[in-house]
């Protein structure tokens, strides 16, 4: 079959094309600019770690995990596998933030009492609460609290005002002014472990900041995470 | 026809028309349902994939009446399934030939004429018209002239080169794809009969001529008439050249070589061009309609049923479909010519301009990183497609805006492609959290 006339400009437009490919694997290969490929902004305190900090290599080689992948999809394999990166884990999160103090540890939260909000919020996994990729430390609603303590009562309640009227009120914004979901911060106020009132507490806008991406709000952290220092 | 005009040809003998260059030929025959002229036999010869070289004789064996003369063009009519194919073709035999006419034919893809003639067998019973036009009727016959071709364009060379008559040739400069070995053969052995010296340029490896060449013609050849006859775009090119190289605009003889119209073609030029501006408008608004999403902070509703991985995948492969789809035509182009490619730029068109569609339904926000720079990238590639060729009306124009609008148009397109690759691959390879 002949060829068509191949213009100079047609020429120039796939040089031009040609280069711009170049300089976009360049791009791609370049390690200061790895972030570029991110799924969206780092977590406030994840901006220099290196992806294969979260991201570990899927087990198996490219093939066979093609070729699984392949089983699966025509009925010879009843479970799909990874390619390329096994998905991030609970356990990865664990590797550097250990809590020994923690009060929502993963273990409670896994359990059958739990069903319903593990369905809704997916409390099971740190990722319910934290996903990565969205520029904030917390991507959950501070709502979420009223998941499991809608119905609880305090016996000789301290605080004003009382957490029933908060409850009562739905005023579920204000349980992080006094409380560190993870118990990994001093919230301690005098003699009392927590704050009595909501003016001694955290404000409301130093909440939205320590849970998005601004100032952390929170009094002294007791137990910070782990290897960050040993990672780009 | 109310005059008692029953055929093509009395009706183009009374009122003139296609009578200077035959492009209006066909909607004579159309209008009379019968072309007249002479029943010629018709036998054939393959010159290239896809030229032909078509001699005519009279059925009864008996000369042509009628000389032509050097420049002059026929009407060629075939019968097929739809009625009679006129198309006008200049006469490349020597006017002294008159017990035969020879055609340069150049059948175009899914065209009418080069499946009649593909069709009919040897010696089928064709009709030809009288000769007519004179496409030389400019030309000093006291100047040399230098032909300036292209392809099939090179017809004009040829009848000059055989008629002795005809205008003096002083240089043959064609274009040819690939050198056409069938074209250059035929013009090869004409230049070496009358001893002018001819220059083979083949395009595919050297583009079109340059400024340099132009004016080295130029310098060469002063005070010669240039005549210039191609497709559009390679003769707007010659010309601006030429004129930049210092050559007067009227010593400069233009020949345009376009597909000629089938019945039905006026209407769907027509149609076409309406077409080509409704496809710009719909693009135009969708482009509006996703940078309004873009910017409103309640595209977000949209998340409940895009957040599904089944709807993504299926989004998704729509988008890669339609990428794909779009570099067929350049593919197309690239193999089987413009004239292939052309009945595919419609589509090309339209489904660029739907495409915003498909990335609002597959995004779910503007993303981040090399991400966000894919949908802009993407939606802005719809904006420069709105803006094509079409914007310019003028021929000279037109080329100098696609020499700055191909290449944007063709990088965004690689950069868009490359993109959509490297998010297939982080789609799959990085399966994000676990559930």
């Amino acid at each position: 079959m002949s060829r068509v006339v191949f213009t100079r400009s047609r020429k120039r437009a796939y040089g031009a094309g040609v280069i711009a490919l170049v300089a976009l694997l360049a791009l791609l290969l370049w390690p200061d600019a790895a972030w570029l490929q991110a799924a969206g902004k780092a977590t406030p305190g994840h901006e220099n770690l290196q992806c294969s900090a979260c991201h570990k290599p899927a087990p198996g080689d490219l093939r066979q995990q093609l070729q699984a992948t392949l089983r699966f999809l025509v009925g010879l394999r009843d479970s799909p596998v990874s390619i390329g990166n096994a998905p991030v884990t609970s356990a990865v999160c664990y590797d550097c933030h250990e809590r020994p103090t923690e009060r929502h540890p993963l273990s409670l939260l896994s359990e059958l009492r739990f069903l319903d909000v593990q369905a809704e919020h997916g409390v099971q996994n740190c990722t319910g609460c934290h996903q990565e990729h969205h520029g904030v430390r917390v991507t959950a609603s501070p709502k979420i609290c009223s998941s499991c303590h809608a119905e609880d009562s305090v016996d000789d309640d301290p605080i004003v005002p009382d957490h029933a009227s908060l409850f009562a009120n739905g005023e579920w914004g204000t349980c992080l002014r006094c409380h560190d979901f993870h118990g990994n911060h001093n919230l301690s106020r005098g003699d009392h472990k927590f704050p009595l009132t909501l003016d001694e507490a955290v404000s409301t806008q130093g909440v939205i900041d320590h849970l998005g991406a601004g100032k952390r709000a929170y009094g002294p952290v007791l137990h910070p995470a782990k290897n960050l220092r040993s990672t780009k | 026809m109310a005059a008692g005009c029953s055929a093509a040809d009395e009706l183009s003998a009374r009122t003139g028309a296609a009578s200077y260059c035959g492009a209006c030929i066909q909607e004579l025959t159309t209008l009379t349902g019968d072309p007249g002229g002479t029943p010629v036999l018709v036998s054939i010869e393959r010159l290239d994939s896809d030229l032909m070289v078509v001699t005519l004789k009279r059925a009864g064996g008996e000369d042509f009446l009628q000389r032509h003369v050097a420049g002059g063009h026929v009407v060629l009519s075939l019968k097929d399934e739809m009625g009679w194919v006129s198309r006008p073709y200049t006469i490349t035999s020597s006017p002294e030939s008159v017990d035969h006419r020879v055609l340069v034919v150049r059948c175009l893809v899914g065209g009418r004429m080069g499946r009649a003639l593909a069709e009919c067998g040897s010696d089928s019973v064709a009709r030809v018209s009288a000769p007519r036009g004179d496409a030389f009727v400019r030309l000093s016959r006291r100047r040399a002239t230098v032909f300036l071709v292209a392809g099939v364009g090179v017809t004009p060379a040829l009848a000059a080169l055989r008629a002795g008559s005809g205008p003096r040739v002083a240089l043959v400069h064609a274009c040819f794809r690939d050198k056409e070995p069938g074209l250059t053969r035929l013009l090869a052995g004409a230049c070496a009969q009358r001893s002018v010296p001819v220059v083979v340029r083949d395009c595919d490896a050297l583009g079109r001529p340059s400024a340099t060449d132009f004016t080295i013609l130029a310098n060469r050849y002063p005070g010669v008439d240039w005549y210039l006859c191609g497709p559009e775009g390679y003769v707007e090119v010659v010309r601006i050249g030429l004129r930049a190289a210092g050559v007067s605009s009227d010593r400069v003889h233009t020949e345009y070589f376009v597909a000629s119209s089938s019945p039905s073609d006026p209407p769907a030029a027509r149609s076409r061009t309406r077409a080509e501006g409704y496809w710009a408008k719909t693009g135009l608004s969708l482009v509006a309609a996703w940078c309004i999403w873009a910017l409103l902070p309640t595209y977000k509703v949209w998340h409940e049923w895009q957040s599904s991985d089944v709807w993504r995948t299926v989004t998704g492969l729509v988008l890669v479909s339609f990428i794909a789809w779009q570099w067929f035509f350049p593919a197309v182009r690239k193999r089987r010519g413009g004239v292939a490619a052309r009945r595919l730029e419609l589509w090309h068109r339209a489904i660029g301009a739907l495409s915003p569609i498909a990335l609002l339904l597959h995004q779910r926000d503007l993303a981040y990183g090399l991400l966000c720079a894919l949908s802009l990238l993407f939606v802005a590639n719809t904006l420069v497609g709105c803006f094509d060729k079409t914007c310019i009306v003028d021929g000279s124009r037109r080329e100098r805006y696609m020499q700055f609008w191909l290449p944007i148009h063709v990088v965004i397109s690689c950069l868009v492609t490359a993109l959509s690759v490297w998010h297939i691959i982080m789609v799959v390879t990085y399966q994000g959290t676990a559930s």
